[in-house]
């Protein structure tokens, strides 16, 4: 019922640096936090508020994803961190290092070998198994939120399934642009029930989201709430009849891999302004290249 | 041959701020197809009555019914939230004194027209952005400019814009707040000829509240004058007009100066 | 109810059962205006007038001015609030056979104002900027006929009233009086209502267009209609009553204060 007493804790948690807790958050903050967590898998896509922690990085460097992972990170857990694809950015080494150091967790940048996942921009190429958990890092949780900035409004129209408003957007930006001009953090509909936002991911990534082995858990630090995606739930895509939703697609392959059905970056390589079509995924395009090169290997031996 | 049931019906209709203004003890009853007219200065409590009926503001007592499009005879009072909001969306419309108020400012003239069909589940562009091009007509809005945004509407347009918002779901009940107020006379005057023949081609009943009599003439079968909060006379327009009964009502039509 | 009007409410069903011809009836009518503005000064403009109409009859009232014709009109159609008496209009419809106008509830006035009796009053009540040819079609617009159908036959009548074609798209404020008033004949007459109350149709006519109104009037006559009506002219009054009614003007006319 209680939780351990830290002190006499501590020694177990050796790998964990000096004076902090496992994972840094108290066991009364993760135990929190784990309720909000599964009252948001019990009501998928169904924001639920939480009492954030004041965390050692401001807000909008993915504070609520980290108080997830924190929440659920277990000793024997395998830790990958990216933000946009790559593991190797600022912030994704940062919060690599930080739960290396205060949980002594092992961690790695090959996504079939985690266990947990936060991202921050992006679902891995590689498919997820029912053995891994995918957090991400939400700046705004409410897709609603610029239609009908009222709090108390929203969270009324969430109540009634009074939905309108999404496709009025969605109605503005055909009239505006042609077409549905959303290309990211593109709202969805989670259990058929839900008005979710996706987070920032391209909406190439939405389909992905889409009876997902993996559960899904949703951090926003800022904002104060959690909502979730439970294994094999139907996710879908807003769109009109006559408008249907539709991922993007590259008249490029990976310049490194060669992959086609990938998210590319692309990416000015000099100063002449040559450009270069790369995966986003980056340990996605390794996997590949290194498969590559053994079939290439294997293919000189022969 | 059965009596035909009223679609709004008040009795005791009660709401007073501080046991004092307000409404008091407004009784009546609303058929399909007719336009009423509440009358009255300002301070006479005909704006706190319309609110009332209109269920944006709670009563204090009384009751107040109404027949749904199903025939389901509803007690207004005891609705919950979501079948009420429900109600104002699919049945009912509310058009605002101040157009500003009633349409979203932020997004097109036919997003304004198309959002209540798209909130009871429309889910075709084309065919949304058609109706809001005939509405826009109807309203007699130039509909090339389906896109611009409502500032780029003068006040008198952005009233009709208003209307053809309230209207595109086909409501049986509108609720109209001083509809024509604040606009230029020769603007209002096309206002009014356009409800006019709104009410008369689409069999809406309305209630609409207004300090201007000739509003009342020119659009309403019925009339209620209220004084201090309670209907001092109610009948038909022209019977109230040509034969007042009551002081106040006497005062009220002969200070109209004839045009 | 009490006795008595329990005895005269049955002596007025039956009469609504037992005389398929008779439309309408009115007992006892009365009128006293009460000016509160003016110390609640009472001016009686109709005394207990009583009459019965029937299918085919024209009731012409006659009197000298201030005798209470157009009082008594008035309150036959509703737009004047009987002082005392009662007013019935044949209803088949209705269990009873008739409906009351006097106190009735302004819903039941309305149904029997777009189905029953129509009125023709002195002067038109121009409603602005709408042409006169949807003017006229609008009561049978507002009665279900199919809105071509109603303009055609509202052509049709303008055309019978001598109103020029070139004027059927304008307003009828820019009009000349003789104008306005054959449009307002028109709108007044085209719904073929079986009561019609005439307050002074032919007024602002000349003659041949008297002719005219005089022969719709005939028309409606021998089409059921029953008629009550005020006409200013004698040579009117000739071909379209088939009945007078005098009207004398009340015994207490002269004010009485409060």
């Amino acid at each position: 019922m209680n939780a351990r007493d830290t002190a006499a804790a501590a020694p177990e948690y050796d790998s964990a640096a000096e004076g902090y807790n496992f994972a840094y958050l108290d066991e009364q903050t993760k135990r929190m936090i784990r309720r909000a967590l599964l009252k948001a898998v019990a009501v998928p896509g169904y924001q639920v508020p939480f009492a954030a922690r004041e965390m050692p990085l401001p807000f909008g460097w993915g504070t609520g994803g980290i108080q997830v992972t924190a929440s659920i990170i277990g000793r024997d857990d395998t830790l990958k961190v990216i933000d946009q694809g790559s593991d190797e950015t600022t912030n994704a080494v940062n919060i690599r290092r930080f739960f290396a150091r205060t949980a002594g967790v092992k961690t790695t940048r090959r996504t079939v070998e985690a266990s947990i996942v936060q991202t921050r921009h992006r679902i891995p190429e590689t498919p997820l198994t029912d053995k891994q958990i995918l957090v991400y890092q939400v700046p705004n949780p409410e897709p609603l939120f610029r239609l009908e900035p009222r709090v108390a409004e929203s969270r009324k129209l969430h109540a009634l399934a009074d939905y309108g408003l999404i496709s009025v957007k969605l109605y503005e930006d055909i009239v505006h642009h042609g077409s549905i001009a959303t290309t990211y953090d593109y709202p969805v509909i989670v259990n058929n029930r839900y008005l979710a936002s996706p987070s920032p991911i391209p909406k190439y990534d939405n389909p992905k989201m889409h009876m997902n082995a993996a559960l899904q858990l949703f951090g926003a630090g800022r904002e104060r709430r959690i909502h979730a995606i439970p294994p094999y739930t139907p996710v879908r895509s807003l769109d009109f009849d006559d408008h249907p939703f539709e991922v993007q697609s590259w008249d490029h392959a990976c310049a490194l891999c060669g992959s086609t059905n990938s998210f590319l970056d692309e990416m000015i390589v000099d100063d002449s302004g040559k450009r270069m079509f790369v995966c986003s995924d980056s340990d996605y395009c390794h996997e590949r290249r290194t498969e590559q090169a053994g079939a290439n290997e294997a293919g000189e031996q022969a | 041959m059965t009596a035909p049931t009223p679609l709004l019906s008040a009795r005791a209709l009660t709401k007073q701020f501080g046991g004092r203004n307000g409404c008091r003890n407004v009784s009546f009853d609303l058929y399909p197809g007719e336009v009423l007219c509440i009358v009255g200065e300002s301070g006479s409590g005909k704006t706190t009555l319309l609110n009332t009926l209109a269920l944006r503001t709670e009563a204090d007592s009384g009751t107040l019914h109404y027949t749904s499009a199903n025939r389901d005879h509803l007690d207004l009072r005891a609705l919950s939230e979501p079948r009420r909001r429900l109600l104002m969306r699919t049945e009912w419309g509310f058009v605002q004194q101040n157009p500003r108020e009633g349409l979203r400012t932020g997004v097109s003239a036919g997003a304004n027209i198309g959002e209540p069909l798209m909130a009871v589940g429309a889910r075709h562009y084309g065919q949304i952005r058609a109706t809001a091009t005939q509405w826009m007509e109807r309203v007699e809005l130039d509909a090339t400019r389906i896109d611009e945004l409502p500032a780029a509407f003068s006040g008198g347009m952005q009233q009709r814009l208003q209307i053809a918002r309230n209207l595109v779901t086909g409501p049986r009940l509108v609720f109209m707040d001083e509809p024509t107020a604040g606009l230029d006379v020769s603007v209002q005057a096309r206002l009014l000829d356009l409800l006019r023949s709104l009410t008369a081609t689409l069999h809406l009943s309305v209630l609409i509240v207004t300090h201007d009599i000739g509003v009342a003439r020119l659009l309403a079968h019925r009339l209620m004058v209220m004084q201090g909060g309670e209907v001092v006379e109610a009948g038909l327009t022209d019977q109230v007009l040509d034969d007042p009964q009551h002081p106040y009502t006497q005062t009220l039509v002969s200070s109209v100066l004839p045009v | 109810m009490s006795i008595t009007e329990s005895h005269t409410a049955s002596a007025f069903a039956r009469g609504f059962a037992d005389n398929p011809a008779l439309m309408l009836r009115a007992v006892g009518v009365a009128k006293t205006f009460t000016l509160h503005g003016q110390g609640g000064v009472q001016i009686d403009a109709l005394d207990g007038v009583s009459l019965d109409v029937e299918r085919g009859e024209c009731v012409v009232l006659v009197g000298p001015s201030g005798a209470g014709k157009s009082t008594l009109l008035r309150c036959l159609y509703g737009n004047y609030l009987a002082s005392e008496g009662t007013i019935l209009v044949r209803d088949d419809a209705h269990e009873m056979r008739h409906r009351a106008i006097s106190g009735a509830p302004p819903h039941d006035v309305l149904h029997l104002r777009r189905s029953v009796v129509g009125y023709v009053s002195q002067f038109l009540r121009v409603i602005p900027r709408v042409p006169t040819l949807t003017l006229v079609a609008e009561p049978l617009v507002t009665r279900g006929v199919p809105e071509a159908e109603a303009r055609e036959r509202a052509a049709a009548l303008l055309a019978r009233l001598n109103v020029p074609q070139r004027l059927w798209s304008l307003a009828p404020a820019t009009f000349s009086g003789g104008e306005q008033q054959r449009v307002n004949i028109a709108r007044g007459l085209i719904a073929e209502h079986p009561v019609l109350l005439l307050d002074e149709p032919t007024a602002s006519l000349d003659a041949e267009n008297r002719d005219v109104v005089a022969d719709l009037i005939v028309e409606a006559r021998l089409r059921g209609a029953a008629i009550v009506g005020i006409f200013h002219d004698e040579d009117t009054r000739a071909r379209v009553a088939t009945r007078r009614l005098e009207l004398t003007p009340p015994l207490r006319h002269t004010a009485t204060l409060h």
